[in-house]
């Protein structure tokens, strides 16, 4: 199988420079294969597949020590792995930064606030209809066993209000690099939710909880 | 310089005057402040009635047969009274009494049970309900962008024809936000154009000893969420707000409906166990040493919030035009 190709994903339009763009790229990893969708991966004895992978990404913010040097220019994007693989993420003005931090979700001050637009758009099927709030993440895959029946997980993380504020604010440390690469390794993720008696989490509840605090050690740099 | 002066302050009124909105909103003196943020988001006339044509347009539901007012109904003060529960799409019955709306700019969140944290967002719960209107958004922006009527209308609300989900849950909301009942016997009481009969007074104060904590004037509820009492439906298995928070201290709380039109909005409660308000009365007989006397004068006070203005406020009713509109739709 493929080692691990680019998914590009768009931060700005079109008007950057390659000179002096940054760009990010999410890599979503399982079992140390990077997952594409429709394929299957090897998991212990049985095989998976992924049908959905999407996840709001909020706040991209870089420091250079603990100076904040500068921001993504959307407070959110939605990344799509069931679509295209041919998208950016950049920034316009290359500053020099040694730590990035954003959000795995989408926070509270922005789930209180109606109806939004864009990446944010309640049609785009990241928002739960019967009581408000966004859907952080969204995991769906197929566990195929040869003893036993299929196994459908489904995963929509989400919750905005305590105790169940399942928003992960994250910060990873890095050497500069045009292009960040920044790995999503769902295999430790996959194996708790499949431990859980039930596998499906469609609510705010203590196993999103749970769930959402493993998908956010999920996110690692990946080296060049 | 003067004359200048003059002229600029001229200018001025004319641009404020163009500027001020017909009289769409406007805050009831004896009210307390909204918890809608109108300086943020202000009322506009065309985003209102848009918000009419689409409250009234069955559009808005998979097989076009279903609008919000089929449960929400301007003569019921905007709930509904044929069924006990809410009534959808195949002939669906839900899971709970459709509440009336009013006042929707002083409730913090919506729903019996809180589901909801804003006024904008509320629609996508109906519209989205298989139970209820059944559609998806994207195949109601379809349709909608198919219609001429409406893409002249999202034009002048909005400036352009996109005929985005915002715009569409904003211009809902926008109309919602307009039904204001503050003109019921007990306001004029307040404002001093008309007086309490003797029963009437007597029933307040009864109301005032037993009511008012969960349901105070002049809204006569907090929007808080309580028990009052009632036995869980065993049928229907409803737990109420913990359903929501998942915090077993929020089971069997719903939130508090207000006591303004119940004439109007029958049956009660969540479920709608209730028909009659003499039933209602019955039941808090259990939690009160409410005597028969009490019963009658508080019964005489509860009509005093019924308001017809309101309720039969032209300006809220169905909008005619949608039916030439909606000629090239079939079922
Ligand atoms: C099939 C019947 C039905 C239809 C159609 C319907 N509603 Fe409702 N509505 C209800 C019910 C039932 C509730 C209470 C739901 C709950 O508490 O879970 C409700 C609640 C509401 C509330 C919250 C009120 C409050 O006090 O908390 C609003 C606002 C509302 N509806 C507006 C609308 C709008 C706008 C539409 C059209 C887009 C609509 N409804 C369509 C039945 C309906
Ligand atoms: C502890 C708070 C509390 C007190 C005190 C209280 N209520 Fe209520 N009331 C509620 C709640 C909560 C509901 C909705 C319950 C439900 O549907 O499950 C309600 C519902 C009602 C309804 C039904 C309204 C509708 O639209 O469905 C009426 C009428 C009513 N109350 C009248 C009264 C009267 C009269 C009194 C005083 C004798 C009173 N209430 C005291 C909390 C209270």
């Amino acid at each position: 199988m493929k080692k691990l190709v680019c998914i590009w994903l768009l931060f700005t339009s079109a008007s950057i420079k390659a000179q002096d763009s940054l760009y990010i790229k999410f890599v979503p990893i399982f079992n140390q294969f990077q997952v594409e969708p429709s394929q299957t991966y090897p998991y212990l004895k049985d095989s998976i597949s992924f049908q959905s992978l999407k996840f709001y990404i909020g706040h991209i913010q870089f420091f250079k020590g603990e100076v904040l040097v500068a921001s993504a220019p959307e407070t959110h994007y939605l990344l799509n792995f069931e679509e295209s693989t041919s998208q950016l993420i950049g920034l316009a003005n290359k500053k020099t930064f040694d730590r990035i931090s954003f959000e795995l979700g989408v926070d509270s001050a922005t789930t209180v606030s109606g109806a939004l637009s864009g990446a944010l758009d309640p049609s785009l099927g990241m928002y739960w209809t019967w009581q408000s709030g966004y859907i952080h993440a969204k995991i769906e895959a197929t566990l195929y066993s040869k003893e036993a029946q299929k196994t459908e997980l489904i995963l929509h993380l989400g919750g905005y209000k305590q105790p169940f504020n399942t928003l992960q604010k994250l910060q990873l440390s890095l050497v500069q690099t045009d292009t960040l690469s920044i790995g999503i390794d769902l295999t430790n993720l996959i194996s708790s939710a499949l431990a859980l008696p039930q596998n499906q989490v469609m609510s705010p509840k203590p196993e999103a909880l749970i769930l959402s605090k493993q998908l956010a050690n999920a996110f690692k740099i990946l080296a060049k | 310089m003067k004359r200048g002066l003059t002229l600029g302050v001229l200018i001025l009124m004319v641009f404020l005057a163009a500027k001020l909105p017909d009289k769409i909103w406007h805050q009831p003196q004896h009210f307390p402040k909204p918890a809608f943020n109108f300086k943020e988001r202000p009322l506009e006339m065309a985003k209102v009635q848009l918000g009419r044509y689409l409250f009234y347009d069955p559009i808005l539901s998979k097989d076009n047969s279903i609008s919000c007012a089929s449960c929400h109904s301007p003569y019921n003060a905007f709930a509904h009274t044929d069924h006990t529960l809410s009534h959808g799409i195949n002939d669906q019955i839900g899971n709970r009494n459709a509440p009336a709306l009013f006042n929707l700019a002083w409730q913090k969140s919506f729903m019996w049970d809180g589901a909801i944290n804003h006024i904008e967002v509320q629609s996508l719960a109906p519209i989205t309900h298989p139970k209820e209107m059944g559609e998806n958004l994207a195949d109601v922006l379809t349709k909608l962008r198919q219609s001429s009527f409406y893409k002249s209308a999202f034009k002048q609300a909005f400036g352009d024809t996109l005929i985005s989900s915002a715009q569409l849950l904003k211009a809902i909301a926008q109309f919602e936000l307009t039904l204001v009942s503050a003109n019921a016997k007990f306001d004029q009481v307040i404002q001093g154009t008309d007086t309490f009969s003797l029963q009437e007074q007597k029933g307040l104060a009864v109301f005032n000893q037993y009511c008012k904590t969960c349901h105070p004037a002049p809204l006569f509820s907090t929007y808080e969420f309580a028990n009052n009492g009632l036995a869980p439906d065993s049928l229907l298995q409803d737990v109420g707000k913990v359903r929501i928070s998942q915090l077993a201290a929020d089971s069997f709380l719903f939130k508090v409906p207000s006591l303004r039109n119940l004439t109007y909005t029958y049956p009660y409660m969540h479920d709608g166990r209730f028909k009659k308000l003499g039933e209602v009365l019955k039941h808090y007989e259990k939690l009160f040493p409410l005597t028969s006397n009490n019963k009658s004068d508080l019964l005489a006070f509860l009509q005093t919030l019924n308001d017809k203005v309101f309720v039969f406020d032209p300006r809220h009713q169905f909008p005619k035009i949608i039916l030439e509109a909606n000629e090239g739709i079939k079922d």
